[in-house]
């Protein structure tokens, strides 16, 4: 090929070019120590170096957010380690001062001791961790425990406190250990210094209750609960087994989670009664259960609010009392009885309905007979030549299309169709109770709310209107409800035909119901629900509800309280109640404690993996991103020695031409 | 001629003959190293021979022609792939400068960045009430939003740059174009008589530098003149005309003799101008893009789990969103409007400090839309004019249960202004029709009527209603994916009647369209809209056409139920106590606290959130909706705002421990979303598809796609750069000036001169011995 002058100069351009640009980035590697510095290096593994290097970011967040969750565990750990200690010092005093033959001087002396434990588990409970309470759940800016008076107000003496409270919620703090996972590294104070169970033993079983009967009391009984560990709501259930053993009224016993009190009454079924608990006086009052389920050491009484013992009755008035009907056989005409106004129990309107009838009629025998549980009468007729009864519920003078004072709908009969055919007919369906405005639809009644004075008259009017006996209880209900701010409960209880007003929370202590002395009692206007309800208007009826005085709460902070009242007042069963209580605190903390531990267990774990990430991940990058300092540098050498080459080739063709030849 | 007289004759020629060849020679050995310069070679050639005296005589030697050794061939391949590597080579060079501003070595790395701005929300979960941690946050924060605009703002800038090499290359190109048609001119007097070798090598060097630039292609006419074509067939070279290529705006235009001008812009894919434009168009423009499409991506996301969050305070002063709805109201214009989930909620919790202590209460907002259709509207509102008709439900629920619903409406006229006060329509069951005024009526489906919906209802100028119905079933998918259509008219009247002109935009492009007597379809982007006809149509009325992820496009109808602000705020006022809703003037939403006893915030750790605080930009962390607009929200200056904590669902309260919000914010690094991505071809036009990833993988995928881009452009460069020089070795070899050559010629045609001119003076003695004879 001909080669003109150019192309060589051209060529050694080029190469040199070449060469210097390999040589420039050879010598880039090894002054830098990294593969790859432009993008377009190792484009691929330069992703994976973005996407190693975010890891690696990540990895060291999570170091720092474990060790932050660590401080707070180490925190809780050892302050409810010392708690732990401090019960345990107190349990040990207990015992102690259990014993019988201490005087009561001595145990005064403990009582500094004690109110000292309890200080100091206070502020164990408040402590803090870089400015935040741990105990506090979320609301880690103020003290979750604090003193507080009988009514809840903070006090800052001690020793004017009645109980101790929490100011926390219930949300935790937590921390991010790993994508998904977040570790609860805070507390809720509420569960760790409260304990949701109790344990019941012969110190503390017994309920002692002297039951009244129509005013006259009874012999003193004995309930004995179970001894076992118990919920709020097992507890309930178990003293309401307990006093239903030990006597033949049937107790409902429940617990107001909101309100965090305990209520005992009764199942809605006895009248004329009423019960005292004997908290303070009874037999076994130093053994009772009272404190346990909130309840002071003083005797508490129960009366309910029920029916008197003839129970509902039913209604007549001169808008529902004849009964039209033909006796086919002996007359033909239509005939009218009218029962005699009043209010009847079930059996006693079968006698007036037998009554009007036979003076009404024409000489036939009637048999009336009326069914308690299904609430239906039975109307037969017989003899004097009766062939047949029609009862005109629909077409007779007083029915539907006439005056409309027919007794169908309180009896239960159906009044858009005679009864005919027959001697014997029984109600449709349930008779009813009929409420008529300004003749008996009015309670007037009386609150006595707790630690407040009694209210004015306060009047429902239950709307008028024909009921079955249940929705009689409902209507009532909503009656008492639409005119006090207080929550009623009204049941009917079919088997003993009485309904009974409790009420659903633990606002009152009395209700007073003006049967008599009310407005529209039987000393005045007289138009009254007494009688339809059952209740005798003779005089007024006093109801006394009974629920726990202080919020049943089980935990460190009370039973340490307990304790220095129990020693104040040398109560030696009280101090060996409190040994029991010592002993569950402990464990519960216990619980708490090894929850913790096993939490720290998994940040340690989690640290570990996360450090062997952190190398692994380390390495990767570095194996990407960096270059073999050896293989770099041979490489730098390699073409520093090619360009040397170059250079001195380059310069011994540049030299040659024809021209230095020619003379 | 005498025997003599010859010789001498043939002597003198020789003579010549050889001094041409010398100063052929002479003038190869000076140009040795001009560029594009071929070398030339006198010819020479026997003289016809003469009868002399019987016999047949040579008379010499001619010099016919001087002719240039080259191949039109060779020179015309190098062209092309000097222009390629020209292309590949600009673009090499402005890659590099693209990767250093996305360079993942320094500090200021976007990756590291980010990381960083996760980081600080786990600091903040660690530590929530802690001032520190929140001011680290902000401060991270407005570095991340600063560098996604400094990025933004370098690759405009680099855009300019291009722009503006393009425009200096364009006047380069003219000039040559100019030169190229004066020496053609030169060229073809010249050859008339002889080859013009230096003309056509400066011709041809004027060509090689003309195809650095952009993609040419040349044809030699007869005369000699050389017509240069470029892109599109223009026409830059003819015979002695040249015509220019102009920049207008981004554009490469060229210009005809007439005025006409063609855009080649698309069409140039070589030389320098080529390599210019794809960097700009195709390679800078998509990473442009898809650093938007993370940017937007980026703000909603974190807002939208931010706006359910409280910080340390309620808020006391009257806050106002960031983003607006334009004058129609509809949430639908809302920049992240169709982001919004309907089926879920909005709840704010208000604060009254007046007691102690204070007492919480709760505004929700159902944001459902009413199930219940509207529909079979008949006969006019007896004024016989045109009304714009606005109904709201003010009462919700279902139609034919326990509440029955009811609907408030307005109405105003053409301009504007409202008409009349408000009525209202109780809906007690369903199927049956309902009155308005004069004998209009409607009527409701069954299903459900939420309090708060709206739709409007046009009447013409007969006073009958006449709503918009537009038909999508027949469309194709449209270009842009994920986006909003907003229609604006703007020249009402009725469809399928008047002449109506309606303009159209979405995130990046706008358009107009007009629907003129019976044509009641509009191509818009790639959708064929079928309008019904009878819709009546005020100016500045509003509707929208939200697209899928793959194109599909919904109407969303002023006729249907949906939300406005004015109809969100009137709703949220009947509902909450203390705090007040307000639409301002530039169409934002604000809340404002009744006195300064009450203050508010958003949501709580049991609600489901639909993301209209997000949407509104109340309570969120960024404001601004690509890379170019993103910043801290200005809200958050007071640290305090940061919403780490949500609300106690059972207590209405803020507690300061508590980092729900700051933990959920922190796990959105490892969220995946779908995200837009591009393609930009110059040809075919832009693209869009979808990608499911997290932020921080799609910016990683990004970064390696520009390493890989770059990587194959600098490969590309080197395999031109390799043909350029083996071509050009092929070229030199053929018409470069060899100097040992021409060495050699010089001491040929020096002999052959001695002798020619030994030959005179042996002619000259003979004479001489002639004329001494007496």
């Amino acid at each position: 090929m001909r080669v003109a002058n150019r192309t060589i100069y051209d060529i050694v351009k080029f190469n040199l070019a070449n060469i210097t640009e390999e040589l420039y980035k050879a010598n880039k590697v090894v002054a830098s120590g990294k593969r790859v510095i432009d993008l377009s290096d190792d484009p691929v593994g330069l992703t994976q170096a973005l996407n190693i290097k975010s890891s690696l970011s990540n990895i060291e967040q999570l170091d720092r957010n474990i060790t932050v969750g660590e401080s707070w565990l180490t925190a809780s750990d050892s302050a409810l380690m010392q708690v732990q200690n401090l019960i345990s010092d107190t349990k040990t005093l207990c015992v102690q001062m259990a014993t019988e033959t201490l005087t009561a001087a001595q145990r005064k002396t403990v009582i500094e001791t004690v109110k000292n434990n309890l200080d100091e588990i206070v502020s164990l409970a408040n402590i803090e961790v870089g400015g935040r309470y741990v105990f506090a759940g979320s609301k880690t800016d103020a003290a979750p425990v604090y003193y507080a008076d009988a009514n809840g107000n903070p006090v800052n003496d001690p020793a004017s406190a009645t109980q101790v409270l929490y100011d926390g919620d219930d949300n935790p703090f937590a921390i991010k250990i790993s994508r998904d996972t977040t570790i609860q590294v805070g507390q809720d104070g509420d569960k760790v210094f409260w304990d949701d169970t109790i344990t019941i033993d012969a110190t503390n079983n017994k309920i002692d209750f002297i039951e009244y009967t129509g005013g006259t009391p009874d012999s003193e009984l004995t309930a004995t609960v179970q001894s076992g560990t118990y919920t709020h709501s097992e507890l309930a259930i178990d003293i309401s087994s307990a006093m239903n053993a030990a006597s033949d009224v049937n107790y409902v016993v429940t617990y107001n989670n909101t309100t965090e009190k305990f209520t005992i009454q009764d199942d809605g079924t006895n009248s004329d009664f009423s019960v005292d608990l004997l908290w303070n006086t009874g037999t076994n009052a130093k053994k009772s259960i009272a404190s346990e389920i909130g309840f002071d050491a003083v005797n508490a009484t129960y009366v309910p609010a029920t029916s008197d013992s003839e129970g509902v009755k039913y209604a007549i008035d001169d808008s529902n009392n004849m009964i039209d009907f033909i006796e086919v056989g002996i007359g033909g005409a239509e005939l009218n009885a009218a029962i005699i106004l009043g209010d009847y129990t079930g059996d006693d309107l079968a006698i007036q309905i037998k009554a009007a009838m036979e003076l009404a009629g024409g000489g036939a025998t009637y048999t009336v007979s009326y069914d308690s549980a299904a609430k239906e009468f039975s109307i037969s007729g017989a003899g004097g030549g009766l062939t047949q009864l029609q009862l005109l519920w629909n077409t007779g003078n007083n029915g539907p299309g006439g005056t409309g004072t027919s007794a169908a709908t309180v009896l239960g009969f159906d009044d858009t169709a005679n009864d005919a055919g027959s001697t014997d007919y029984t109600s449709d369906s349930a008779a009813k109770i009929e409420i008529i405005t300004d003749v008996n639809d009015k309670i007037d009644f009386k609150e006595l709310p707790n630690g407040g004075s009694l209210s004015d008259e306060l009047t429902a009017t239950i709307a008028s209107g024909t009921y079955t006996h249940s929705e009689l209880a409902t209507a009532i209900k909503n009656a008492m409800n639409t005119i006090s701010d207080v929550d009623y409960e009204v049941t009917y209880d079919s088997t003993t035909n009485k309904i009974t007003i409790t009420e659903d929370g633990t606002a009152l202590d009395e209700l007073h119901l003006l049967w008599e002395t009310g407005t529209n009692g039987s000393d005045k206007l007289d138009i009254s629900a007494a009688g339809v309800l059952g209740f005798d208007d003779a005089d007024d009826d006093t109801a006394t509800f009974t629920y726990s005085d202080n919020e049943a709460r089980w935990g460190i902070f009370p039973t340490l309280i307990n304790l220095k009242n129990y020693l104040q007042t040398n109560d030696v069963a009280g101090i060996s109640k409190s040994i029991t209580k010592l002993g569950d605190h402990f464990d519960h903390i216990s619980s708490t404690i090894s929850d913790m531990g096993s939490k720290m267990l998994r940040m340690e774990i989690k640290k570990t993996i996360l450090q062997e990430m952190d190398i692994t991940n380390t390495d990767r990058l570095s194996k990407i991103e960096d270059a073999d300092i050896t293989d770099a540098i041979m490489d730098l050498k390699m073409r520093e020695v090619a360009y040397q080459a170059a250079l001195a080739a380059a310069v011994r063709v540049l030299n040659l031409s024809l021209v230095d030849y020619l003379r | 001629m005498s025997g003599l007289g010859l010789v001498l004759s043939i002597a003198k020629d020789a003579l010549a003959a050889q001094q041409y060849g010398i100063s052929v020679t002479g003038h190869n050995i000076a140009n040795v190293n001009t560029p594009g310069y071929s070398r030339q070679r006198a010819v020479h050639e026997a003289k016809e021979p003469a009868p002399y005296g019987g016999v047949l005589l040579g008379r010499g030697v001619d010099t016919a022609e001087v002719v240039r050794v080259s191949d039109q061939y060779i020179e015309n391949q190098l062209m092309e792939q000097k222009s390629n590597m020209l292309s590949s080579r600009e673009m090499e060079n402005y890659m590099q400068v693209l990767e250093g501003l996305f360079s993942e070595n320094s500090e200021i790395s976007m990756s590291t960045m980010l990381s960083d701005f996760w980081n600080s929300w786990h600091d903040i979960a660690n530590n929530p009430s802690g001032a520190s941690e929140r001011i680290a946050l902000y401060e991270h924060s407005i570095l991340l939003s600063e560098q996604f605009n400094t990025l933004n703002a370098d690759l405009t800038q680099l855009e300019t740059d291009l722009t503006g090499a393009m425009g200096a290359g364009l006047n380069r190109i003219n000039q040559i174009t100019n030169e190229i048609a004066q020496v053609n001119n030169q060229i073809v007097g010249t050859e008339i008589s002889n080859i013009a070798n230096d003309l056509r090598d400066k011709r041809n060097t004027l060509i090689s530098e003309l195809a650095e630039y952009l993609d040419v292609k040349t044809f030699e006419q007869s005369s000699g003149s050389l017509t240069v074509v470029t892109a599109r067939g223009c026409i830059l070279v003819d015979a002695n005309n040249s015509y220019d290529l102009e920049l207008n705006g981004t554009a490469v235009e060229w210009q005809s003799s007439g005025g006409a001008t063609v855009d080649i812009t698309n069409y140039m894919t070589r030389g320098k101008i080529g390599g210019w434009l794809n960097m700009r168009d195709e390679i800078v423009e998509k990473y442009k893009k898809d650093l938007s499409e993370i940017a937007s991506e980026f703000i909603w996301t974190v807002n939208k789990q931010h706006s359910q969050g409280v910080g340390l305070q309620f808020f006391s002063n009257d806050v106002t969103g960031t983003y607006k709805t334009g004058s129609s109201g509809l949430l639908s214009t809302l920049t992240y409007g169709q982001d919004i989930d309907y089926t879920k909620d909005f709840k704010m919790w208000i604060k009254d400090s007046s007691v102690t202590p204070a007492t919480f209460s709760a505004a929700t907002v159902d944001m459902e839309i009413s199930s219940a259709s509207i529909s079979n509207w008949v006969g006019d509102n007896s004024a016989a004019t045109s009304y714009s008709y606005t109904f709201t439900v003010t009462t919700g629920g279902t139609v034919g249960g326990a509440v029955n619903p009811v609907i408030t409406w307005t109405k105003v006229d053409t301009a504007g202004n409202p008409v009349g006060g408000s009525n209202t329509i109780t809906i007690d069951s369903g199927a049956v029709q309902y009155d308005v005024e004069g004998t209009m009526k409607f009527n409701v489906g069954e299903g459900t009527l939420v309090a708060g919906n709206t739709f409007t209802i046009n009447t013409n100028t007969d006073g009958a209603p006449k709503p918009l119905d537009i038909d999508l079933s027949a469309s194709d998918p449209a270009n842009s994916i994920l986006d909003t259509y907003k229609f604006t008219v703007t020249s009402g009247g009725e469809v399928g009647t008047g002449t109506l002109e309606i303009k159209w935009s979405n995130s990046t492009t706008s358009g107009t369209f007009t629907l003129d007597g019976a044509s009641t379809t509009a191509e818009v982007d790639g959708m064929t809209i079928d309008f019904t006809a009878g819709g009546y149509l005020f100016d500045n009325d509003v509707f929208t056409i939200t697209t899928d992820a793959s194109g599909e496009p919904t109407a969303n109808l002023p006729s249907e139920w949906h939300w406005t602000l004015e109809s969100f705020a009137g709703e949220f006022n009947t509902q909450a106590t203390g705090v007040s809703a307000t639409v301002t003037s530039d169409n934002a939403l604000e809340f404002s606290p009744d006195s300064s006893n009450y203050s508010f915030a958003f949501s709580d750790d049991e609600a489901q959130d639909s993301g209209l605080m997000a949407a509104f930009g109340i309570n969120t962390f960024f404001q601004g909706s690509a890379a170019g607009s993103i910043g801290v929200n200005t809200v958050l200056n007071n640290k305090d705002y940061i919403a780490a904590a949500q609300i106690d669902a059972d207590t209405g309260d803020l507690a300061p421990g508590n980092n729900t919000n700051a933990l959920a914010i922190a796990g959105l690094q490892y969220t995946s979303t779908e995200i837009k991505q591009w393609t930009c071809d110059r040809l075919n036009g832009n693209t869009q598809g979808t990608v499911n990833a997290t932020i921080e993988d799609y910016y990683h995928a990004m970064v390696g796609s520009m390493g890989i881009k770059s990587a194959s452009i600098s490969r590309g460069r080197a395999f031109n750069e390799i043909m350029v020089n083996k071509l050009g070795e092929v070229r030199d070899s053929i018409s470069a000036v060899s100097l040992d050559e021409e060495m050699t010629n010089l001491i040929k045609f020096q002999h052959a001169y001695a002798a020619a001119a030994k030959l005179i003076s042996v002619s000259d003695e003979m004479l001489n011995t002639l004329l001494s004879v007496k």
